[in-house]
């Protein structure tokens, strides 16, 4: 994807939420609980605007050049994206099943990714990983991990029978 | 007297830790800093410190032992000593080389430190002099400069600024709550640990994703015993000496360079080989196996420590990007680095001075003991490095307050640095904003009822209007450099 057109995303994005910053806060009665806040924002605002004009002429040039994407660059964009996924189900992993579970499946899933499949390994690592943080945070230093979605389901489950 | 006998062990272990982060292509100190920033809690504040600080000077010299045998700098510092360490190395001194390196280090660190060791309280009395005008000029100038140095000040200001806004998120001076969209976890504003250990260790990931090992196999000739190496040291010893109007040199680049806001090692480091290679007498050996040349850039690589430690403890402003990461420590443990920090505890500023001077000491024994065997952790393949980072990211982020929603913040914070580096917007100034967030609205609103409504006071502050003109003269300079391409 163009490097500008991600630019003028990101750009337009971090300006709605700056704006509803700004409208958030506007209204306040007492000045120091809204000054900073409103220089930030028309500063950002000022700076973004000729940012977002730069990168639309850039846009605007490259898009009359053509551009072959190159099999080995789209690969290596396929292998960040699916990364990128692999992580936010990892997340949606430790909500369901907490931390641990979800951090032995994640890792597993995190290996196939990148191209790990001998099944030993794909067991075998996440489970020494997993293992070292039980002893590690959980036993020795009395970390809390937060707790699953799962338990909560069962234990209503349980206490409605 | 029980953090004395912590630290005997902390320190090694922090060099330990730091050399073997920066001696992994692709593993910045950085990222070693940020994820050892969660274990460092479980300790005193000075202990904590010294433990990240440690791994902040192992990593400075980590980065030089792969730039050195496989020309691949561990670290972004490291990249002028692949100029003549990699040369050196293929005519079969590679212990000589990684010699000079260590020795350079040694040097840099200590000589550093020293400077800051005497130069520290002049320094603290010309802070205090600082008001809330000058800390606001200074915090702008701080991302000018960065921009300036980057060669984009724009994108160094928009992010900056974007960085600043993120930071206030949290509660305003009444204590309603602002900027936190109903989410009533970020209340005390976005978790520290979570944004900077997203930001630099897990955005890292996706660019290690894009290789399928960090190095080779092969590509290396199995390393002698280490014994093979302490032979060349003796040697080594006596021959630098030759070198040392370029010991000072770049020390002093070093230490300079390092207390400009975000300048850090990586520029401290080019400079000073430059420097060298164009006052020397062999400049034409220079590139082609010079151990001056090796000497230059670790020297000044280490030395910016000191420097970039001296601006985050006196002015509250981190000289460089594993300064912020230090700066972070401290406020984790409850220090505010900044003029007061100097005025009111000046004592722990001494103690971190002088736990970096045993370090360098440590460093040596250190250093030996890992150049023979660090080559074998680069054969780490990705597959297993990446989740490592990622759990252990998601894990830091977490461990702070239990929180769910940290996880979250990690990945967003890692999308977001992995976006910025990317599309080629500093990271540095975005970090600084994020922490320079809370002084600069405390100074802003002083500066505003002081200022607000007689502007023309502040022509009667002499260090605002050098701070200015320090800034304008660094953009005119820059505008007239860049006039070419800015037209274009």
């Amino acid at each position: 994807m163009n490097r500008y057109l991600i630019t003028l995303c990101m750009l337009t994005f971090a300006t709605g939420l700056s704006v509803a910053y700004y409208l958030e806060v506007k209204d306040r009665s007492h000045l120091d609980q809204k000054l900073v806040v409103t220089f930030l924002v028309f500063s950002f605002l000022f700076l973004a605007c000729i940012e977002f004009i730069t990168n639309l002429i850039a846009l605007c040039k490259s898009m009359g050049r053509s551009q072959h994407p190159k099999s080995s660059s789209f690969e290596i964009i396929s292998t960040e994206l699916l990364l990128a996924l692999v992580v936010v189900i990892y997340l949606f992993l430790i909500w369901i099943t907490g931390f641990l579970i979800g951090t032995g499946i994640g890792f597993a899933l995190f290996m196939y990714v990148l191209r790990v499949r001998k099944i030993f390994n794909l067991i075998m690592y996440p489970l020494c990983c997993v293992f070292a943080i039980y002893l590690i945070f959980q036993r020795f230093l009395g970390v809390t991990f937060p707790s699953p979605m799962l338990s909560r389901i069962i234990r209503d489950f349980f206490s409605g029978i | 007297m029980s953090a004395h006998w912590k630290l005997l062990f902390i320190v090694p272990l922090g060099l330990a830790l730091g050399t073997s982060f920066g001696a992994i292509p692709g593993i910045s100190v950085t990222l070693g800093m940020a994820l050892i920033l969660i274990p460092s809690l479980w300790f005193s504040p000075i202990v904590g410190i010294v433990f990240v600080s440690s791994v902040y000077t192992g990593g400075l010299y980590g980065g030089g032992i792969t730039a050195t045998i496989l020309n691949i700098p561990g670290t972004a510092a490291g990249v002028p000593t692949t100029f003549d360490g990699y040369p050196m190395t293929k005519q079969g001194r590679q212990y000589e080389a990684l010699g000079y390196g260590l020795l350079s280090s040694f040097i840099g660190t200590l000589i550093g430190w020293f400077i800051m060791f005497i130069a520290i309280k002049p320094i603290a009395g010309f802070v205090l002099l600082f008001g809330p005008a000058e800390m606001f000029m200074l915090i702008t100038m701080a991302f000018v400069l960065i921009g300036v140095a980057g060669g984009e000040v724009l994108k160094s200001l928009l992010v900056g600024v974007l960085g600043l806004l993120i930071g206030t998120i949290g509660i305003d001076s009444l204590a309603v709550p602002r900027g936190n969209f109903g989410i009533l976890e970020l209340s005390d504003g976005v978790p520290f640990i979570a944004s900077m250990v997203g930001l630099f260790a897990l955005s890292e990931v996706f660019f290690l994703a894009s290789g399928t090992t960090i190095v080779e196999k092969g590509a290396i000739k199995e390393l002698k015993t280490p014994w093979s190496f302490l032979a060349t040291l003796p040697k080594i010893i006596w021959e630098i000496r030759k070198f040392k109007v370029t010991v000072f040199r770049s020390t002093f680049i070093g230490v300079f360079i390092g207390l400009l806001p975000a300048a850090g090692a990586n520029i401290a480091s080019m400079l000073s080989y430059g420097q060298a290679k164009n006052s020397s007498k062999n400049k034409d050996r220079f590139g082609k196996g010079e151990p001056e040349g090796v000497v230059a850039s670790e020297i000044a690589n280490n030395a910016s420590e000191s420097g970039a430690s001296a601006t985050m403890l006196a002015f509250g402003i981190p000289g460089g990007t594993a300064a912020a990461i230090l700066m972070a420590a401290m406020f984790m443990h409850g220090l505010t680095p900044g003029p007061y920090l100097l005025r009111d505890q000046m004592e722990f500023v001494y103690a971190i001075i002088i736990s970096n001077f045993f370090q360098a000491l440590l460093l040596i024994p250190i250093g030996c003991l890992f150049v023979a065997y660090m080559g074998r952790i680069v054969y780490i393949q990705n597959c297993y490095l990446i989740p490592t980072i990622i759990v252990l990211s998601i894990l830091g982020g977490i461990a702070e307050r239990g929180y769910l929603i940290d996880a979250v913040i990690v990945v967003v914070f890692g999308t977001i640095g992995y976006l910025l580096r990317k599309l080629g917007y500093p990271l540095i100034s975005f970090i600084l904003g994020i922490l320079l967030a809370q002084t600069l609205d405390v100074e802003f609103s002083r500066a505003f009822r002081l200022y607000g409504h007689q502007p023309q006071l502040l022509l009667e502050r002499p260090i605002f209007l050098l701070l200015f003109f320090i800034m304008a003269f660094a953009l005119i300079v820059f505008t007239i450099q860049n006039r070419k391409r800015i037209i274009k």
